[in-house]
């Protein structure tokens, strides 16, 4: 998403100083404007191996303190890596900062690197830190001081980069600059297409993109539509992009297709019978669930597919889906209309496919174009200079 | 009517038949053939009229040879084969074939007789295009299990969805001022269910008369053979690659091809699956479970290995690939 931001930027250069928490390989390509011209990793050696794997083995054996020190080592690395990265900021000129936030420990590299360099910036966050934080157990105490330290990084900010209108609002209302911009998709993809359906007597053709970090949602959808299916005498095939080991359910197939180009995924998926969007109903993962919005679904829409969720009432994304695309998108954890939306598609001939493509290509061009996001995004961040 | 007005009439009809032709030469034009990824024997696109030929084309194994079965005035515009027989029964339309391509081959026989002489798996493609809505249902099951016999990649049929009532007196004026016979009165009403092995593109408002739309379909028959079988192609260089692959073919390409490289215009962008041949490549001592557990795609292009029996490899990374599955992924010391 950031390289598409990058790309659709063409007059500006890109300096990307990479905090490489997980230790990557740099990625194998980057837009021709960008260029990595520093990585900064976790401080290692064998002084700091030692005493992490005798603070490790503490906590291993439920010491307290162990804990503790391990979190303060921990703290103090990352530290050291925001120290690296203010200084270095500080030397390149630039007109402005990009923060990319990806978890609770760049909160605090970016926090201290921002105080040294002292320059404009922009924060862009895909997630809330709560989800980042939300997959290991942290301490309230250090969440909260977390989300404190982003409360104020985020009012510093001349500019907010979140992916939902909910977010987007949310911080205004607190006072802050905010824009929502995502994964877009080119306008001039989406102009004069048309539809080609693929269909097979006896079967459905259903899609799933992404990780399965929603394994458990994404059974439960796969379960009621096996039992669909059965009482309809169709088999399921679920055809899924991305990394990750599918589930193993008795009566569906799924069938991997791995990575593949976005704009080729949208093309790809269309001709499909329905998308599936899991989405994590855990109360830990509640604030996620209001702000965020998966970039799956804006392809899902691209590409003009029904779409069966199982996703929490409040959460945001339902809220957009079931106002903006109702006709088409059933949750099925309400009760009610799971058999008659099944039913529609289940009889849904190429006239009203075509139709409903049409209707989604004009809502994802109103919402989610470069020109519904990257035009405001380009202006906003040519106000703050 | 004056001579003004009788030579407006005659323009007009002069530039309706080129318009006709225009359209004729742009449905069947190979370069606006549109590939649709993953699609399997027995499934069905369905598609708008502006589309149905572009998409059939786009799903057509190469070929060298064709039978062009009762083309009519118009021979096949889907495929480029080098050789290419028109089988036209029709004297007054034989004519004009000759006259109009000569450098096909015409011959004036009935498609049933012709077939039935022909041997067994003597040509790539069979077109049945507009044919056998003009035969009886037995006899044009006949010639499809004739067609069958003679093809060894293909048969290719279009005609209208399900019967739609045609006489011969009907033909459209910008067909131009030929003479027409009882062969062109449709018989018979065909489905795609009715086509086994097949994958069938279909628009359900295809033709219009007056107020009523028929639909019309093609079915493309898979005959069995390694030629018609589908090809993985591993891609770590574009050296010798041919840019050009079936839609039923699938890509497997390194990571520098990948959506944000400018080399990824090198390939096509159907069936395309980014791995990274060159670090596996490289890491040729590692057992597999490790290359499974930590490379992007790698469980694709181990399935898609096992799936695919034809399979080309471009550039040395992707030859160690190969070599290292024909091994059964035996680490290389």
């Amino acid at each position: 998403m950031l390289a598409r931001i990058m790309a659709g930027m063409p007059d500006a250069h890109f300096q990307f100083l990479w905090f490489n928490q997980l230790g990557l390989p740099p990625p194998a390509s980057i837009p021709n404007n960008c260029t990595i011209v520093g990585e900064y990793r976790i401080l290692q050696g064998p002084v700091f191996e030692f005493i992490a794997r005798a603070l490790q083995s503490l906590v291993r054996r439920g010491r307290r303190l162990g804990r503790l020190f391990d979190g303060l080592l921990q703290l103090g690395q990352v530290a050291c890596v925001g120290v690296r990265l203010g200084r270095e900021l500080r030397r390149r000129g630039g007109d402005r900062l990009w923060f990319v936030l990806q978890g609770d420990r760049p909160m605090v590299c970016y926090t201290i690197a921002q105080t040294m360099a002292g320059r404009p910036y922009v924060l862009h966050q895909w997630d809330p830190v709560s989800w980042w934080m939300g997959h290991r157990t942290l301490p309230r105490a250090y969440q909260t001081w977390i989300k404190g330290l982003l409360r104020r990084f985020e009012a510093r900010a001349f500019l907010n980069v979140v992916p939902s209108a909910v977010w987007q609002a949310k911080l205004i209302t607190e006072g802050k600059t905010a824009v929502r911009a995502d994964n877009f998709i080119e306008a001039r993809l989406l102009k004069g297409r048309r539809l080609l359906a693929l269909r097979e007597p006896g079967v459905l053709h259903a899609v799933f993109l992404g990780e399965f970090y929603a394994s458990a949602e994404l059974v439960a959808i796969v379960g009621r539509l096996i039992e669909h299916s059965v009482a309809c005498g169709k088999r399921l095939v679920v055809h899924y992009f991305g990394s990750g080991q599918a589930p193993q359910i008795v009566g569906c197939r799924f069938v991997a297709h791995g990575f593949i180009d976005r704009d080729a995924l949208i093309e790809s998926v269309s001709k499909w019978e329905l998308a599936l969007l899991p989405y994590p109903v855990e109360a830990r993962f509640e604030e996620t669930a209001r702000l965020s919005f998966p970039s799956k679904v804006r392809v899902y829409m691209a590409a003009g597919l029904p779409i069966l969720s199982n996703a929490p009432d409040f959460s945001g994304v339902h809220a957009f889906l079931a106002r903006e695309y109702a006709e088409f998108y059933c949750n099925m954890r309400l009760a009610g209309d799971f058999d008659a939306f099944m039913g529609r598609i289940d009889l849904c001939g190429y006239a009203e496919a075509s139709k409903r493509f049409d209707a989604a290509s004009q809502l994802v061009l109103r919402e989610f174009s470069d020109e519904a996001e990257l035009v405001p995004l380009k202006r906003l961040i040519e106000d703050g200079i | 009517m004056n001579g003004a007005t009788k030579d407006l009439l005659e323009q007009n009809r002069l530039l309706s038949i080129q318009v006709a032709q225009i359209r004729y030469f742009l449905n069947g034009s190979r370069a606006l053939r549109v590939s649709v990824p993953d699609v399997e024997v027995d499934q069905r696109i369905l598609c708008q009229a502006a589309d149905i030929h572009h998409v059939a084309a786009g799903l057509l194994a190469p070929s060298a040879s064709c039978y062009d079965i009762g083309p009519g005035l118009r021979p096949q515009r889907l495929l480029n084969c080098a050789v290419h027989a028109l089988i036209e029964p029709w004297r007054p339309y034989a004519d004009h074939l000759v006259s109009m391509f000569p450098e096909k081959l015409t011959i004036r026989e009935f498609g049933e007789t012709f077939l039935q002489n022909a041997l067994d798996r003597s040509v790539d493609t069979v077109f049945l295009l507009d044919v056998i809505e003009h035969l009886e249902k037995d006899t044009g099951q006949e010639l499809l299990r004739q067609a069958r016999r003679v093809a060894r990649v293909q048969v290719v049929v279009f005609t209208p969805l399900g019967f739609m009532p045609h006489h011969f007196s009907e033909v459209p004026s910008e067909w131009g001022a030929i003479e027409y016979g009882d062969l062109q009165n449709h018989r018979s009403g065909w489905i795609p269910d009715e086509f086994e092995d097949a994958v069938s593109v279909i628009c359900e408002d295809y033709h219009r008369r007056g107020e009523v739309g028929f639909g019309a379909f093609y079915s493309i028959i898979r005959v069995n053979s390694l030629q018609g079988k589908p090809i993985l192609h591993l891609v770590s260089s574009l050296e010798d690659f041919p840019r050009k692959v079936a839609s039923r073919d699938m890509v497997i390409a390194d990571v520098r091809f990948s959506e944000l490289s400018h080399e990824i215009a090198g390939l096509p962008h159907h069936n395309l699956v980014i791995v990274p041949l060159q670090l596996i490549a490289e890491e040729s001592t590692q057992p597999v479970e490790f290359l499974q557990g930590t490379l992007m795609n790698f469980s694709v292009l181990l399935d898609s290995l096992d799936r695919f029996e034809k399979i080309e490899a471009y550039g040395a990374a992707a030859q160690v690939v190969l070599h290292r599955h024909q091994r059964k992924w035996l680490p290389i010391t």
